[in-house]
């Protein structure tokens, strides 16, 4: 288990804390709460880009929260998927291999098993503004785990596609954190999201004061 | 350097002047309150009424752009950069074809008034079409389906609407106006001193700048107020592609193709009447020649300072919350106060003029760039630079790989807009240099000493240095434009 303590962030018309929540550091972990409930709000905390007033995130005896986002080693997905539209599919993945310094070899094989589970080899070369939705998502989780992140985090990852391609890509997730053992954080407002993919299910409400 | 200080440091580059003339001025600091309130009184009167009509004008032109808009696209167009014309050329045309136009011309605070509308009010009614394009597209189909005339449409629905959208317009105009330099020190007189021009004369006539220092400050605390009052709180609409045919009026269109056609036939006009004095040039010489090349390579160094700040500013990635306040108030930089706050801090020796006036357009400027566009665009790409950093990218990684690469011909388009205001200037230049040494400096002096037919003349060789920084610089965007697309 990895621990959240004694976070808090305050904003303008909106406070939020969190006392102690633990987060599970296998498998699929999923917060669930509605819209504006604050949960975005939490993750974008953990990954660093959040104003925070306090916040230690345990993890294998390291305060996660006292190192600079860059130092985190943490992958991430929100909503609008977020790509480099300048850089192609495959430029997007070795972007984030590159600044993580990984070992050519390395990113290679990744590159090889990822771009095949990901079915990326026909858009690899395309630019990513050119991409469909689906074809930029799965950019996006490629890019996100081709490091092995400690953490993934997902924020709402599959609400832009359509249901058919939606399902599709929920078990793609599945299949793929299950095979690089990478710890993953997702919320989501979708209980059928939640119940097709999560090891555990926290209702927001259960960890966190909010005051408005 | 970090985010935070590089930050800081852009502010206090852009306030720079302020405090130039903050600590290197000391003297009695006073000032006459008689000639103060009158120079206020006309800044006021000239910014205001100047406003008013190029609202005016500008919603009649509006009416002929709306009308346009989706049926006769080429004809939209045609409109669209017609309109443009009067910001793109040198002011010193405007100001030519004008003064020209309308003889006896009225000096004064009248003459400023009808040249600032000329200026302004194609813009104005692009901004107007625009924002009417977005605030009313919502209820216009409604109100044609339920029966109603285009009048009644208008008196109950589309002003109520688009009154918030006109008073901001309004109060931008104001700003601008308020802080015009050119064209109060060409037609204003003496009659129509504004602020701007009795701080370039107690600075140009009188060895203690203190009193100019005053007023400098004044006028940049009145100036901060327009601003911000130019930016209080605006609707926010939903924009939908909605036809507002209905709405428009060939009325609009009408008026500008008769401004613009008296505007270009005033011109031809004094161009051709100094054709009849072209012998007279011969006094200059080789000088012309020296002074097209000197308005080109200033133009060059505005160009790539503006590039260097451009993309040292894309060093910070997320724009700190402070300066995007600073920079959308700081609507329009006081031109005296920019170039009096250099010629405190650099030496008067004539070379000099090659760094004050490109690093004086990049203060001027900045502001405007950033509010047309660049500010807006490297704020889109705030999650693309969280997602770099959660990847861990370090600074240089993201300015290098992911904000210059996607902003550098933006950036480059805007540079080569100064570039292109540089080549016509002759306002900057009068106050930071000694000599008459670029095109817009001899054309000004030709205007002040009333020989406005050999003026017309020459500026024809402005608006070719401005046509080539232009067009090299269109070149140069699309040129990245289509490395991106391939």
């Amino acid at each position: 288990m990895s621990t959240i303590e004694n976070l808090k962030i305050k904003k303008k018309n909106f406070q939020l804390s969190v006392q102690k929540w633990e987060i599970l550091d296998e498998g699929i972990h999923v917060l669930m709460g509605a819209s504006g409930s604050g949960k975005s709000t939490i993750l974008k905390a953990m990954i660093g880009i959040e104003d925070v007033e306090s916040l230690n995130w345990l993890y294998k005896g390291q305060d996660l929260a006292a190192l600079p986002v860059e130092k985190r080693n943490l992958g991430a997905v929100f909503q609008t998927w977020d790509l480099f539209p300048h850089m192609t599919a495959f430029q997007n993945v070795k972007f984030a291999a590159d600044v993580r310094k990984m070992n050519s070899e390395d990113f290679k094989s990744q590159w090889n098993w990822l771009s095949e589970k990901l079915k990326m080899e026909t858009f690899a070369n395309t630019l990513a503004d050119r991409l469909s939705g689906g074809e930029k998502q799965r950019t996006a989780f490629a890019r996100a785990i081709v490091t092995r992140p400690r953490f993934l985090l997902l924020d709402e990852p599959f609400s832009a596609l359509d249901a058919d391609l939606r399902h599709e890509s929920r078990l793609l997730l599945r299949d793929l954190v299950r095979a690089q053992k990478i710890p993953t954080l997702m919320v989501t407002h979708d209980l059928d999201e939640a119940r097709l993919l999560a090891d555990k299910i926290t209702q927001i409400d259960e960890i966190c004061e909010i005051h408005r | 350097m970090q985010r935070s200080h590089l930050g800081f440091a852009i502010l206090l580059f852009l306030i720079s002047p302020v405090l130039f003339l903050l600590f290197s001025v000391t003297g009695q600091f006073q000032v006459q309150m008689n000639e103060l309130l009158w120079a206020v009184r006309n800044s006021f009167f000239q910014s205001l009424m100047s406003s008013f009509f190029c609202l005016l004008f500008g919603f009649i032109a509006a009416l002929g752009l709306i009308k346009t808009h989706q049926h006769r696209p080429a004809m939209h167009a045609v409109l669209v950069v017609l309109c443009l014309i009067p910001q793109f050329i040198p002011v010193v045309v405007v100001l030519i074809s004008v003064m020209n136009g309308l003889q006896p011309f009225p000096m004064g605070l009248p003459g400023i008034i009808i040249v600032h509308v000329m200026s302004y009010f194609g813009m104005t009614a692009i901004l107007i079409q625009n924002q009417a394009q977005e605030v009313l597209s919502q209820t216009s189909q409604a109100a044609q389906v339920i029966g109603s005339s285009r009048w009644i449409y208008f008196r109950k629905i589309g002003f109520p609407l688009l009154r918030k959208d006109l008073v901001l317009i309004f109060s931008y105009l104001t700003a601008v106006f308020f802080s015009s330099f050119s064209v109060p020190l060409i037609v204003g007189g003496g009659r129509g001193t504004t602020l701007e021009v009795l701080i370039y004369e107690k600075m140009r006539l009188s060895t203690d700048w203190s009193p100019a220092v005053i007023l400098s400050l004044l006028q940049t605390a009145l100036l901060f107020v327009l601003s911000f009052l130019a930016l209080k709180g605006r609707a926010q609409f939903t924009k939908k592609e909605v036809s507002l045919n209905w709405l428009g009026s060939y009325v609009g269109v009408f008026l500008i193709l008769i401004i613009m056609a008296a505007f270009f036939a005033s011109f031809a006009n004094a161009v051709v009447d100094g054709l009849s004095q072209i012998g007279n040039l011969s006094v200059y010489g080789s000088d012309l020649m020296e002074a097209f090349l000197a308005s080109l390579f200033l133009a060059f160094l505005s160009y790539s300072a503006v590039m260097g700040f451009l993309y040292a500013f894309c060093g910070l990635g997320q724009v700190p919350h402070y300066l995007d306040i600073f920079l959308n108030g700081y609507i329009a930089p006081s031109t005296a106060l920019t170039c009096f706050g250099l010629l405190v801090y650099f030496p008067a020796d004539f070379y000099w003029s090659y760094i004050k006036i490109p690093l004086a357009f990049l203060l001027l400027s900045l502001p405007s760039l950033y509010r047309l566009g660049w500010g807006e665009k490297l704020k889109s790409l705030d999650s693309q630079i969280q997602i770099a950093r959660s990847l861990g990218a370090s600074q240089f990684q993201i300015l290098s790989q992911i904000t210059w690469p996607q902003m550098k011909s933006h950036s480059r388009f805007m540079s080569g807009l100064v570039a292109t205001w540089v080549c016509g200037d002759f306002a900057v230049s009068r106050i930071l240099s000694t000599r008459d040494f670029t095109l817009g400096l001899i054309v000004e002096s030709l205007m002040t000493s009333y020989r406005l037919s050999l003026a017309s003349l020459l500026s024809l060789l402005l608006i070719l240095a401005s046509s080539l920084c232009f067009f090299i610089v269109l070149g140069l965007y699309y040129v990245d434009n289509r490395k991106f697309k391939n």
